[in-house]
Parts: structure tokens; C-alpha cells; sequence
């Protein structure tokens, strides 16, 4: 209950936060932007320079998963890891632990915030890229509530590992070659540089694995109507456990640096 | 000469600041090549679907990243720092000093701070230049080098012009270090010739926000991918972008007023 109302007056103030800052963040979101729109347009050329297809990819199909994949990444991304070591080791954490609750909350409720605002960005972008590019999708009626499902486990279990990831500021005081090795891997095994199918079939094996291809690439692979019902549950049960994971890891390594925190600045 | 022992000395400096950071020199290694592997790797993955992107083949493509990190490593070692500072200072005030003393300011502006590590960028992309060109077997000629490194000359010069444009606007909207995210985002479409994109984006990305010139130019050339068109317009945008960049700069000027004044 508690815990609801903080959210609720969270969310609002964090929504006042960014809007202040709305020029910064359509700069922000460029990038956000660009990164799909520039694998949709190389994989369209790669379509039409083989005569219609790559793989089972049209034109029209790598449009329409690139466009997905910019939506459910800006669903799920968080930035928590470029911020938490310096709040380590400014000393700025050491105000938080005095909440009487745990500091997640409060990034959460942030990073939610900011990508209610971001849609106004978004939308349109999608709109445009709709238009210039002619993406072809399968929709299917399930397919609506079983993509939320996905991209909420998604969004869920990214902020768990990525929130724990940047625990790392506990012991690491410079975590920027970390942070891009975890960038590297996700990038490679996310399904952000193209579809899964289009990777080595070790590499897509690898990917079944690790817990990028369920974050990012599973959920837009329902809209692409890809799936069976049979998939989609399995994926979520991967998911799932891989945010159950994700949390029980969060747990220990947030103890142990909370215990080695040594409030610099304090 | 007197410029030059200017900045010999603020890079000195630089050095001298990063090698305090020893072990950053594992983690900017780290970074430079995972940044090249990603690139590489994901040139690999679309040549496994096609043989060519356009007029682009594989070996072609290598060229390009190569070109693509050593523009980026040039920005990195003093492009971005020095400009950075710049932004800052408009905010600050510490322009005031930039401006007393006795050297071109603009010049200042750009060279007044260096991250050698950003050394690692230029190497692993002139690295790559030199195994991609032996590969395609366009070294033999001298003059196709001498081209080629024109080339790359004028390509550095329109990203510093452009760079250098883009934080000028400090001085009427003072808070722009977002600007550079908004470079960091397109200068990533410059990893693939332009060629592949469409018409609208292709015009933007050679006469508005110029990376076409920087790393697709000089690759092509090296290549074989140049037009004599193209060629001769080679010369005319960057040295435009760089009158452009002056003339920015005195505009620029007569906005600030210094903090203190």
C-alpha cells in the first residue's frame, strides 16, 4: 500500500523531472532512433541486392521487425549503469540508504516515467517510418495480449540485471568497460543488429541461453506473427526465470555492497 | 611556429594527464577493440546474406570501418575534449582567458585539451586501412595514396568544421553539450557507405550534417567507388565548412559577454 502511493507520487514528480528537459531528451531518443533505423535500411539493401529476400526476410518484413525492435528496446532499456557509479562514488547513495525503502523504487518509477514522455517521440517516429519504409506485419488478436505480457517480463527482467549489473560500482571505480562488454553482448545476442534467424546457427543456439534474444528479440517475434502459442509460453517461462534470476543475484550483490559502501563525501 | 609549440605543449599535458590513469590503459583497450568487433562483426553477418551492397564488397566495407574509427579516434584525442571545454567554458566564463591570449582563439578553442588514449581508435582503424588495402591491392600506386590521404585530410577538417559549428551555438543557447549526443547518433550511419540509404537521407548526411565526407569519401576512393564529380566536389564542401566554421566564430563572439562582465 505504502508502496503504491509511493509510485504514484513518484511518478508524478519524475514526469515534471523530465519535461523540464524535453529538448534534451528528443536528442536523447535520436539515438534511440537511429541505431534500428540504420539495420532496417542496410537489411533492405541487402534484401534487394539478392533479388527480394534475405533469408525469409523481405524489404517489407526486416521494416516492420527493426520498427518493433525500436519499440520494445525503448521499452526496455534502462541507463541505471551509467549513473550508479558515480552516485557510489560521490557519495550521493549514502542520502538514499536513508529512505525507508530500497532505492530501485525510486529508478523505476523514473525510468517508467520517462518512457511515457518519450512516447510522444516515438509514436510519430514509428508513424514515419511506416510511411517511408512499408512495413508488412501478420497481426493476429492474441498476439496483442501475449506481446504485453512479453514486454513487460522484458522490461522487468532487463532493469533486475542491468540495476544489478551496475551494483558493480561497488568494487569497479571506473565501470565503463564493463558497462560496453555487457553493451557488446547485448547487442550481438539481442537481436538488435538483425533477426535471429539470420545469425550462424551456433550463434542462435548461444542466444536461446542468455537472456538478451528474450528481452528484445522475443517479444517483437510475436508481432512478427513468427510464433506458435506453445513458443510464446516457453518464452516466457524463460523470462520469467531469468528474472527470478536476476532478482535473487540483485539481493546478494546489494547486500554485499551496501556492506562494503563507503559513503565517500558523506 | 609559435602556434605549434602551443599545442605540442597541450598535448604534453594530455599525456601526462592520462598516464596518471594507468590502468585506464586496459580499459580504453578493452573498449576500442570491442567497438571495432562489433563493427566488423556485424559487416560479417550482412556478407554472409549478399555478395555486395550496392557497389560495396566485403574487403570494401573493411576499408570503411577502418576509416570510420580512425575519423572517430581523431575526434576523441582532441576534437571532442577541446570542444567540450569550450561549451563549459561559454558557461563558466573561462573563455575570457581563451580570448586574452595572444594566439587565434578559434585554433585554441579546438586544441586546448587532448585523451591520448583515443590513440588506440586512429591505430586499430589505420591498422585496418593498411590490411584492407593490401587485400584489394590498391597500394601500388602512389598516387592513389597520396589521393587517399587528401582525402582523409579534408574529411577530418569538415568533422572539426562541423564539431566546431555545432558547439558555437553555446554561445546564444549555452547548455549544448546535448549536441554531441545528437553527432554521436548519426556519425554511427556513417559505418555503411551512403550509398545504401535513401535519396533524402544520403543528401542530408553529404551537404547537412557532413560524415559522408569523412569516412565514405576517402574509402571510396581507395576502393574504386569514386566518381570524378563527387571528386571535385571533394574539395569544395569541406573548405566550405570550414569558412562556414570562421565565420560562426566571430558571429558567435560578439554574443559573449563573459560571466564576470
Amino acid at each position: 500500500m505504502l508502496l503504491l502511493r509511493f509510485y504514484a507520487a513518484s511518478l508524478r514528480q519524475d514526469l515534471l523531472i523530465h519535461f523540464q528537459y524535453r529538448a534534451s531528451m528528443g536528442i536523447w531518443l535520436l539515438g534511440l532512433i537511429m541505431e534500428p533505423l540504420i539495420y532496417l535500411m542496410v537489411w533492405q539493401a541487402v534484401a534487394r541486392a539478392q533479388g527480394g529476400a534475405a533469408g525469409a526476410y523481405t524489404p517489407g518484413r526486416f521494416a516492420a521487425y527493426f520498427m518493433l525492435m525500436m519499440v520494445v528496446n525503448h521499452a526496455t532499456f534502462t541507463w541505471v549503469m551509467h549513473y550508479m557509479s558515480y552516485r557510489i562514488r560521490t557519495g550521493l547513495l549514502a542520502g538514499r540508504l536513508l529512505y525507508p525503502l530500497h532505492p530501485i523504487h525510486g529508478d523505476a518509477s523514473h525510468n517508467a516515467a520517462y518512457k511515457v514522455l518519450a512516447l510522444f517521440v516515438l509514436i510519430p517516429a514509428f508513424g514515419a517510418m511506416a510511411a517511408a519504409f512499408q512495413p508488412e506485419f501478420h497481426f493476429a488478436a492474441w498476439h496483442a495480449p501475449a506481446f504485453l505480457l512479453a514486454l513487460g517480463l522484458a522490461a522487468l527482467t532487463r532493469f533486475l540485471l542491468e540495476w544489478t549489473l551496475a551494483l558493480a560500482g561497488f568494487w569497479i571505480v571506473d565501470t565503463g568497460a564493463l558497462n560496453l562488454s555487457y553493451m557488446t553482448l547485448l547487442m550481438i545476442f539481442s537481436g538488435r543488429m538483425a533477426p535471429m534467424d539470420l545469425f550462424p546457427e551456433w550463434f542462435a543456439t548461444a542466444g536461446r541461453i542468455l537472456p538478451f534474444r528474450w528481452c528484445l528479440a522475443f517479444p517483437v517475434e510475436i508481432l512478427m506473427g513468427d510464433l506458435t502459442p506453445t513458443d510464446v509460453a516457453l518464452g516466457c517461462l524463460a523470462l520469467a526465470a531469468w528474472g527470478l534470476a536476476a532478482g535473487g543475484l540483485l539481493t546478494v550483490v546489494w547486500k554485499a555492497g551496501v556492506r562494503r559502501f563507503g559513503a565517500v563525501g558523506s | 611556429m609559435h602556434l605549434w609549440r602551443v599545442f605540442v605543449s597541450h598535448g604534453r599535458i594530455g599525456l601526462l594527464t592520462d598516464l596518471q590513469y594507468r590502468a585506464n590503459f586496459v580499459n580504453q583497450l578493452i573498449v576500442s577493440l570491442l567497438s571495432v568487433g562489433l563493427s566488423l562483426g556485424s559487416v560479417f553477418l550482412v556478407f554472409r546474406h549478399t555478395s555486395a551492397l550496392g557497389a560495396w564488397t566485403q574487403p570494401d566495407l573493411l576499408l570503411l570501418i577502418g576509416v570510420h574509427m580512425a575519423v572517430r579516434g581523431f575526434i576523441g584525442l582532441f576534437v571532442r575534449p577541446s570542444l567540450h571545454a569550450f561549451v563549459e567554458g561559454v558557461r563558466t566564463g573561462d573563455v575570457d582567458f581563451v580570448l586574452l591570449k595572444p594566439v587565434d582563439s578559434q585554433l585554441y578553442v579546438c586544441l586546448q585539451r587532448f585523451r591520448v588514449w583515443s590513440l588506440f581508435d586512429m591505430l586499430l582503424g589505420a591498422g585496418l586501412i593498411l590490411w584492407s588495402a593490401v587485400g584489394l591491392k590498391v597500394a601500388a600506386s602512389p598516387g592513389a595514396v597520396l589521393l587517399f590521404l587528401a582525402a582523409l585530410g579534408a574529411g577530418f577538417a569538415v568533422v572539426v568544421a562541423f564539431w566546431f559549428i555545432l558547439s558555437v551555438t553555446a554561445f546564444w543557447f549555452v547548455r549544448v553539450d546535448n549536441v554531441f549526443v545528437f553527432f554521436d547518433a548519426l556519425f554511427d550511419t556513417a559505418r555503411w557507405p551512403v550509398t545504401i540509404y535513401p535519396a533524402f537521407l544520403r543528401i542530408a548526411l553529404t551537404f547537412v550534417i557532413p560524415v559522408a565526407w569523412a569516412v565514405t569519401m576517402p574509402a571510396a576512393l581507395l576502393s574504386g567507388h569514386m566518381t570524378a564529380g563527387a571528386l571535385s566536389l571533394a574539395g569544395i564542401v569541406p573548405a566550405g565548412f570550414c569558412l562556414a566554421a570562421r565565420l560562426c566564430w566571430q558571429w558567435g563572439l560578439r554574443r559573449y559577454a563573459g560571466a564576470s562582465a
